[in-house]
């Protein structure tokens, strides 16, 4: 497992995830601009998923042509049970970070 | 039913995104790009979406995506080796890539800086509305079937009459240049505002619909439709009305003809063969409305629009006959005949010469030709540079090329390499000297009085024209060295037997022949150039110009009675000051196109109108000026009958058929008609214009000392300052109402030769170019037989040979060529120098001095070339070359 995840692999990862339909290039970017409120160009969202998928957190296979696509067949991409895994870990441990938070205080 | 038009992102990014991308990435990354277009183009437009769509094509344009061609890598990588292979080649030899690259910049810097000038000169005129069918109507004047003038101006019936009988024509607009004289504004105070303008001209109502100027106020069909009407430039608005808007206030034309603003205009472009600051409409002008039959009178410049697709050709053969259908009596009746024809106004500029009294200084089409003749030199000798150096050269890189061959190199391969090479020069040279040419136009136009605009460099055609430019340089300066280079076989060049003394190198010397043949040519041209001006400049004009004060005569008064009664009180007031030694009035002076011309007859000429131009002056004018007479006398103030003389010059004289002086003298011209004159003297003809236009016939007629556009003074002291401040205290007081307008004669005179001026300078500095780059590849060239010989030299040292010896050696292949060049550049400057001689009235002569001179200075230049690298070979210290095996 590769511990080595940037920020917006994460992101885009939990979107790959989280995402009810197909996963691909264009949905991917439209999903992480519709929840994380900024664009990032589709250029870019390809290389983190090709990045995440060397890693082995996601795998894709060519998918259906649609007539907007010009014909041309997506590449679909779905979590591996690594990538579940490695999302969990990263959960637990944050969330263990998190309760360590001491509580504010308002009482003195 | 038509189906909903199918949007979709921009076809070149789209190929562009085919071309590059990896054929197992196409799928995903073409096919997310469209839908995400297709899906953004709802959402945020069309147009954005393009955008969006151009601007993912081009983050996708990396590494990753990019696939492999259908060539191989391998070609990649060469041609990645060829780019630093060249770096290489010109970090370790910079001496020789410098002197490349130089040449190159300073040839295509000389090239672009002339075509920036011919491009404006050819693009002038061009943006009114329909340039290409709009026309100016002139005509050529014969008389007994010989050609006798060719008029810039014709009828006022002419515009009219085109209209109403050729379909073709839509519109015409007439100009009559006439505005010229006095205007005026009262101010709030009462005092004038006045100058004397001679930028002024009548005009047609439509003159705005038919000519792209720019109005800033005033409707353009409104401006001029009726009489009274004035329209001003923004600088002549200026002039009169400081920053308050002059339109519906009064200007005074003449102290008498009240004119309203109508408009003001902006000022005309410098490319526009007219140049107006004050347009008066027609209107305003008596019997306007009985123009459209007269066809006597012809001053009007006339220009037509035709309908689209109207051919020239076709235009100017059914114009040819026109005017035999409306003169027919008078032709007859002279033995004359007028043919008129058309010039695109686009043409007018540089096709001119020839016109009589057109406006502006047009003609000039052969300097653009001389130049352009020019420039395309200068840039051949610099490629040719680059073709001597590198071949040159090749033989160092004989090694190189020999290994490549080896290690398996095609033909092509290496071809190819040379050809990036000469690519990489070309590019880098036409970049730096782009940057150049910016730099410089500004120092350019101040230096030479010149007014390039660098704008014309940002036009997609000169763009389109510089890579042009370089890919041809590339393939003629890269081909011939990669042909040598490819040709050597590679075991014997590594054995090192290439480039032994005495092997071929036929076709450089041939490039250096040509490159000295052409900058003979130029310097032997620089040569006749300023010695043409200087010729015409120190021909006596047959008058003295010296020491005079011209003034512009007032035209501003209340009525011809008010100006005569002024004028005998300014004259006495001359007169009278110690400073001036004559005063004389006359219709024209020396530097000023004679404009009146009329058909005269004598009793050789009975029935035969002869032209002739009339020129008034007064008694005081021959002397004043020191004109000879042959025979007879001047005007006399004293005899009654000289309003009835004439004084005629020798070509009149003897245009008019009279063998002698003598005998003319007491002789008719006109005779037994209401014009009759008799010829009472004889002077010699002067020059009029410069020493380009011939002597014309000129009849004299008496000017009692009234009306005349010109006030002549003779000054008598050199204190110009003193004496101008008393004349002008003088006017002041006499002409409150005029502006004091004056030139001296003698600077005025010379003004004419500006535009040689001009020429001379340019061709001066890029003859120098040229030679500076020819010199650049002798050097070169030099340097590499320098190198090539080194041993021998070395040993021809040691062995006791002397430096002077050694020098001689090596310049002496090079003293051949330069003398072959000399030969062959004699009989072809020749040529070009009568050519260009021929469009001057008065030619010097060729002489033997210029190719004396000229062969003199490219010998010594060349010498010093060859011999300073020669010299610096010869002294090195032979030790050093032999040293080494």
């Amino acid at each position: 497992m590769n511990p080595n995840l940037g920020n917006l692999e994460e992101t885009v990862l939990l979107i790959v995830a989280v995402m009810p339909e197909e996963a691909y290039g264009y949905t991917v970017s439209e999903e992480y601009f519709s929840n994380m409120g900024s664009r990032i160009s589709i250029s870019a969202i390809h290389t983190v998923l090709k990045r995440l998928e060397k890693k082995g957190l996601i795998h894709s296979e060519m998918g259906g042509a649609t007539a907007e696509r010009g014909g041309r067949r997506k590449r679909i991409f779905k979590v591996t049970t690594v990538g579940m895994k490695t999302l969990e870990t990263l959960q637990e441990n944050r969330m263990k970070l998190w309760n360590m938070m001491p509580k504010l205080n308002f009482s003195y | 039913m038509k189906s909903p038009k199918v949007k979709s992102p921009p076809k070149w990014a789209n190929r562009f995104l085919e071309w590059y991308c990896a054929t197992h990435l196409v799928d995903e990354i073409q096919g997310d790009l469209l839908e995400a277009f297709h899906y953004r183009s709802e959402e945020v437009g069309d147009t954005k979406a393009r955008w969006w769509f151009v601007w993912d094509v081009i983050r996708f344009f990396k590494p990753s995506s990019i696939g492999k061609r259908s060539y191989n890598s391998n070609q990649i990588a060469m041609l990645r080796n060829y780019l630093v292979v060249s770096y290489r080649n010109f970090r370790s030899q910079k001496g020789y890539g410098f002197i490349n690259l130089s040449g190159l910049i300073v040839g295509i810097t000389a090239c672009l800086l002339i075509t920036l000038h011919v491009l404006e000169e050819i693009t002038y005129d061009n943006f009114h509305p329909k340039a290409n069918g709009t026309y100016r109507v002139v005509m050529d004047m014969y008389g007994q079937g010989e050609l006798k003038t060719k008029s810039a101006p014709v009828y006022p019936a002419v515009g009219p009459g085109l209209l109403a009988d050729f379909p073709e024509v839509e519109m015409y607009t007439r100009i009559l240049p006439f505005g010229e004289g006095v205007y005026s504004v009262k101010q709030a105070d009462g005092s004038l505002v006045r100058f004397n303008e001679s930028k002024a001209v009548i005009a047609d109502e439509n003159f705005f619909q038919m000519f792209g100027f720019m109005l800033l106020d005033g409707n353009p069909e409104k401006v001029l439709s009726k009489a009274q009407q004035v329209v001003l430039s923004q600088t002549a608005a200026k002039r009169y009305f400081g920053n308050q808007n002059p339109v519906g206030e009064i200007v005074v034309f003449r102290g008498t003809e009240e004119y309203t603003v109508t408009g003001v205009f902006e000022d005309f472009p410098k490319n526009s063969h007219m140049d107006f600051e004050l347009i008066t409409s027609l209107k305003s002008l008596d019997g306007f409305e009985e123009w459209p039959s007269n066809w006597g009178w012809y001053d009007f410049y006339t220009f037509i629009k035709t309908s689209d697709g109207v051919d020239q050709a076709f235009l100017d053969e059914k114009l040819s006959t026109y005017l035999d259908g409306k003169k027919a009596e008078f032709y007859a009746e002279r033995n004359v005949r007028e043919v008129m024809w058309t010039q695109k106004i686009g043409d007018i500029h540089l096709h001119s010469s020839g016109l009589s009294w057109d406006m502006g200084e047009n003609g000039g089409g052969e300097q653009i030709y001389f130049l352009s003749v020019i420039a395309a030199l200068i840039l051949l000798i610099a490629w040719v540079n680059y073709v001597n150096l590198a071949t040159a050269r090749a033989i160092k890189r004989a090694k190189e090329v020999g290994i490549r061959k080896v290690v398996g190199a095609q033909k092509s391969n290496l071809v190819m390499q040379f050809l990036v090479e000469s690519f990489l020069y070309n590019a880098m040279a036409v970049l730096v000297s782009l940057l150049l040419v910016i730099a410089l136009v500004p120092v350019i136009n101040s230096a030479m009085g010149l007014g390039l605009n660098r704008a014309l460099l940002y036009g997609p055609e000169v763009l389109i024209g510089l890579s042009l430019l370089i890919l041809v340089g590339a393939l003629i300066t890269g081909f011939y060295p990669a042909m040598v280079l490819t040709s050597f076989k590679p075991a014997s060049v590594l054995k090192g037997q290439v480039g032994k003394a005495g092997k071929k190198i036929g076709f450089r010397q041939v490039l250096v022949v040509f490159q000295f043949t052409a900058s003979i040519t130029l310097i032997l041209g620089t040569f006749l150039v300023v010695k043409q001006l200087n010729y015409m400049r120190s021909q006596d004009l047959g008058l003295n110009i010296e020491q005079t004060l011209v003034l512009r005569s007032p035209s501003s008064s209340r009525g011809g009675a008010d100006l005569n009664q002024r004028l005998g009180l300014f004259r006495s007031d001359l007169e009278a000051m110690p400073e001036v030694s004559g005063f004389a009035i006359s219709g024209n002076v020396p530097g000023v196109e004679n404009f009146g011309i009329g058909g005269v007859t004598s009793k050789y000429f009975p029935n035969e109108f002869r032209d002739c131009y009339r020129v008034s002056v007064d008694d005081q004018f021959m002397e004043l000026f020191e004109i000879d007479f042959i025979a007879g006398r001047s005007f006399s103030a004293d005899m009654a009958t000289d309003t009835a003389a004439v004084v005629l010059n020798e070509v009149a004289m003897k245009h008019l058929g009279f063998k002698s002086a003598e005998e003319a003298l007491g002789e008719k011209i006109n005779p037994n008609t209401n014009g009759e004159r008799t010829i009472i003297g004889v002077v010699k003809s002067y020059h009029q214009a410069t020493l380009k236009e011939e002597l014309d016939p000129v009849t004299f007629l008496y000017n009692r000392r009234w009306g005349g556009r010109f006030y002549s003074v003779k000054l008598r002291s050199d204190d110009y300052a003193g004496s101008m401040e008393k004349i002008e205290a003088s006017w002041d007081e006499i002409y409150p109402d005029n502006p004091f307008d004056y030139f001296f004669l003698d600077e005025f005179f010379d003004r004419q030769y500006k535009a040689d001026e001009q020429f001379n300078a340019v061709f001066i500095g890029f003859a120098g170019l040229a030679i500076f780059v020819a010199c650049l590849g002798l050097f070169g060239l030099v340097s590499f037989t320098a190198e090539q010989a080194k041993k021998e030299i070395g040993i021809r040292k040691v062995l006791g040979a002397s430096a002077n010896k050694l020098v001689l050696l090596l310049a002496r292949d090079y003293v051949l060529l330069i003398l072959a060049a000399i030969i062959l550049a004699f009989p072809l400057s020749y040529y070009l120098m009568r050519e260009w001689l021929n469009g001057f009235a008065y030619q010097t002569q060729i002489g033997v001095d210029i190719f004396v001179f000229g062969g003199m200075v490219i010998s010594m230049v060349a010498f010093v070339t060859v011999s300073v690298k020669s010299y610096h070979a010869a002294n090195s210290n032979p030790i050093k070359a032999l040293r080494e095996e």
